[in-house]
């Protein structure tokens, strides 16, 4: 019993690993992919569904992405989980970025999306790039957006541009949407969502996300998505079938091993400071 | 055949192997730290290094600053060239308070803005604090004030525990005096325990945050490059390949018995 | 004053730039020329300045205001300044990525003239660093087939992947630790930890499915999705804030030490 609880005590590192990486394939595999469990949609997604909702359509909004690819795994199925969202809803909207990776990785999803809603860039939507300084950027633009932006990352002049058509200042925006791993959201509520009242919708990583729960009660955030479920949960209410809702099984999957590990762990622990207790126990009797 | 034809022909099944084998070759190091983990790593700091340049190149100096400049005549943006460059004498030990000064602009600068950050961030907050305690049926709008929603059993309920909840993690940070009070004690013993509701929350959360990044990784390898490389059945195949491989791990570590000395812990 | 900067070509482009130049470095000079025990003070008038500008357009009366570019706002006589004080910061702050890549060749040329087994990978450094910057501008500046698919397959094929993969290893460690650290010690352990597998039920399909049986309305808020809801909205969000006042005074006090040049230590009284 001892040698057992001690072996469970100081598995392997590696035989952990490899039981996370049968969790996490293993799902994919079409025997397991094939099993839909449906998930309850939450409030705060549900609020971010009902506030893109209520924006008239052909309205401009703000596409703001502040991901890198090592945060792809959630912030890109967020991403195009919103972006379906926002081509649906037939919005005008800039792409705007304070990640050098994000311009290119939006820019190649929203290549993808544009065709099947009846998107064209320049048009429809552009992308204003990356920049830097989110604080002296958004102060500028709040003022005025033309001579702030500039040109898109095609080197266009932001007002020939037909999508930005009407738009001058930040009182002309409807929307902001930011998909953001950091917490350098809080740009968004201090130069725009708070001056000029401009709702604003997050997603962020599951990571940052119970911080953010904060300004969702305090409806400085409209709504939110909460890492990889809150992407699971859009794309359940667009019902589309997307990258979110086919890591679904897997995230499961890989979530009760963690559970079951933490539980082992701890009933391991126990049991052997039981057993210590007890040999001690025993070798004081026999020293009386 | 030219690279550019060739490149134009394959690229799209270039594209996936590569992606592949940096992947392999990362994940090399949950054997044990080698030589490929290494050269990958350092492949990775030397690409994002030149994208991190290249992109502030094409994204912000070239349109805001050299194209006006060179292009359009702008001779006095030359200025700010020259204030860039003080930040470059922070390697001078004669020079570097210069740097300092440059760098005491833009602290001035961020400084300056905390008065909006705050009105725009924490006040709301702080208004939005004082919720009603006490349960009431709706009240329509009149001259003067807007309508108000109704309050519940449950809604007050839960109002009162957001503000004890609120009040006694607050009590928890008071250092600016000695808590010597034993009803500020126990707010503040309180408010410890209270904030492992969110410490606990943020760890459930960042496992899941954790887990959607490898699910990714997973899912470019089995549906991406499998798909790509071998066809209809390469998930199957690549995953086939993948346990292989992780057989063999576990055989050859398990093999030397226990865990490889140089590695943490976890 | 608004004469003197006009756009200039050729020679009296070239003849601008090289006064410009001269005449900073003239200025550098004078400023060298500062005694010791008063740098401090130029460099707390220059924050003072910066932050003034920016903590007076704040707080200035505001009324309608055409700028000197396209567009109108609502703001005050330092407003129409805002957009061209943005720019300026933007451009001298986007030249500090050379800071970041100076440090970062010092360390691996140092190991690449020392040899050994470290030299090959600094190589590797240099390499992919110049390979990147190259194609990545060659990109934007000389659009054509080739750039693109090199591009592609640096930042598509290896840098993104990179990037995740390095990331994604974090949840093996993170499996392993859960396993030997997470331990119930003591009672914040404990709360932490029922609260981490709550709020990890719920925020799974088969978590939420497990108290799917529960159809009882009273019940239903034992749901492990509403407890998760209920801790992530109520008990979280409001330690949140608690600590967020903290962070938001204290942010603000910094600020002002900062910005009085009332901050003490190494910033503002190294004499250089």
């Amino acid at each position: 019993m001892v040698k057992l609880l001690h072996t469970l005590q100081t598995v392997d590192r590696r035989v952990l690993y490899a039981l996370l990486l049968l969790s996490v394939t293993l799902p994919f595999m079409p025997t397991f992919s094939n099993i839909k469990v449906p998930v309850k949609i939450s409030p705060s997604t549900q609020k971010l569904y009902d506030t893109i909702e209520s924006i008239p359509e052909d309205s401009f909004i703000i596409f703001g992405t502040d991901w890198s690819a090592g945060t792809r795994g959630e912030n890109g199925a967020q991403t195009e989980a919103l972006m379906r969202h926002v081509m649906k809803k037939k919005l005008r909207f800039a792409v705007l970025c304070f990640d050098p990776q994000a311009a290119t990785l939006t820019q190649t999803m929203a290549e993808k999306l544009q065709k099947q809603y009846g998107y064209s860039e320049g048009e429809n939507w552009c992308n204003w790039g990356y920049r830097v300084q989110e604080q002296l950027f958004f102060k500028a633009l709040a003022n005025n957006i033309v001579s702030t932006v500039k040109a898109d990352t095609r080197g266009r002049a932001i007002e020939t541009l037909p999508v930005m058509r009407g738009v001058t200042s930040a009182k002309d925006v409807k929307l902001l949407v930011n998909i953001n791993p950091t917490n350098s959201y809080t740009y968004y509520i201090q130069y725009l969502q708070g001056p000029y009242h401009i709702p604003l919708v997050f997603a962020p990583t599951a990571v940052m996300a119970p911080e953010a729960f904060n300004y969702l009660d305090s409806g400085q955030i409209a709504g939110m998505l909460n890492g990889l479920t809150g992407a699971i949960e859009y794309e359940q209410i667009l019902n589309v079938v997307g990258r979110a809702t086919k890591d679904s099984n897997c995230l499961s999957a890989a979530h009760l091993l963690i559970i079951f590990l933490m539980i082992m762990g701890n009933i391991a622990m126990l049991l052997e400071k039981r057993a210590a207790k007890a040999n001690a126990a025993m070798h004081l009797g026999g020293q009386v | 055949m030219s690279l550019s034809s060739y490149l134009d022909a394959h690229v799209l099944h270039i594209v996936p192997w590569v992606g592949a084998i940096c992947t392999l070759g990362l994940y090399s190091v949950l054997y044990k730290e080698n030589k490929i983990f290494r050269f990958f790593e350092h492949l990775f700091l030397g690409l994002a290094t030149g994208y991190m340049i290249a992109t502030t190149w094409n994204d912000v100096l070239l349109p805001k600053w050299w194209t006006p400049f060179h292009d359009e005549g702008k001779w006095w943006l030359a200025f700010a060239l020259a204030a860039g460059a003080l930040y470059y004498l922070i390697y001078s030990k004669k020079y570097n308070w210069m740097a300092r000064m440059i760098i005491g602009l833009f602290l001035g600068a961020s400084a300056g803005q905390q008065f909006q950050i705050f009105v725009n961030d924490v006040w709301p907050q702080i208004y939005k604090s004082f919720k009603p305690l006490v349960p009431h049926a709706a009240i329509a709008a009149a001259s003067g004030h807007p309508a108000i929603k109704a309050v519940t059993t449950s809604d007050a309920i839960n109002n009162i525990i957001f503000m004890v909840i609120l009040l006694c993690v607050m009590s928890y940070f008071f250092f600016s005096f000695e808590q010597k009070n034993s009803f500020l004690k126990g707010t503040a013993k309180s408010g410890r325990w209270l904030m492992m509701f969110t410490f606990g929350a943020i760890f459930g959360s960042t496992i899941m945050a954790r887990l959607a990044l490898l699910i990714d990784r997973m899912d470019f390898l089995l549906n991406d490059f499998g798909s790509d490389a071998f066809g209809d059945n390469g998930p199957k195949i690549v995953l086939v390949g993948l346990l292989a491989l992780t057989g063999l791990v576990l055989y050859l570590g398990l093999k030397k018995g226990g865990d490889d000395p140089g590695a943490d812990v976890v | 004053m608004a004469s003197l900067f006009v756009p200039a070509k050729g020679g009296a482009w070239d003849i601008r730039v090289v006064g410009v130049f001269a005449l900073c470095v003239l200025l550098f000079a004078l400023l060298q020329l500062t005694p010791k025990q008063y740098r401090k003070y130029v460099i707390q008038f220059v924050t003072l300045i910066a932050g003034l500008y920016y903590a007076l357009e704040f707080f200035w009366p505001i009324s309608h205001v055409t700028g000197p570019t396209k567009g109108e706002a609502e703001g005050n006589f330092l407003t129409p300044s805002m957009e061209q004080i943005s720019d300026w910061l933007t451009i001298i702050a986007a030249f500090t990525v050379g800071l970041g890549v100076i440090n970062l060749s010092m360390v691996h040329s140092k190991r690449l003239t020392k040899g050994g087994n470290t030299a090959f990978n600094s190589l590797v450094f240099f390499l992919a660093t110049l390979a990147m910057v190259v194609v990545g501008v060659l990109k934007k500046s000389h659009p054509n087939s080739l750039t693109s698919n090199l591009y592609q397959i640096l930042f598509d094929g290896a840098l993104t992947t990179l990037d995740a993969t390095m990331f994604s290893i974090i949840a093996f460690y993170i499996v392993s630790a859960s396993y030997r650290a997470f331990r119930v010690r003591s009672t914040e352990a404990t709360i932490l930890l029922i609260t981490a597998v709550v709020v990890m039920l719920g925020q799974i399909a088969v978590g939420q499915a497990l108290t799917r049986g529960i159809h009882s309305s009273t019940l239903q808020v034992l749901h492990f999705e509403v407890v998760r809801d209920w801790i992530l909205t109520l008990a979280n969000a409001a330690a949140v804030r608690a600590i967020g006042f903290g962070l938001g005074i204290g942010g603000l006090a910094v600020a002002l030490r900062i910005w009085l040049g009332l901050e003490r230590g190494s910033y503002f009284d190294g004499q250089g």
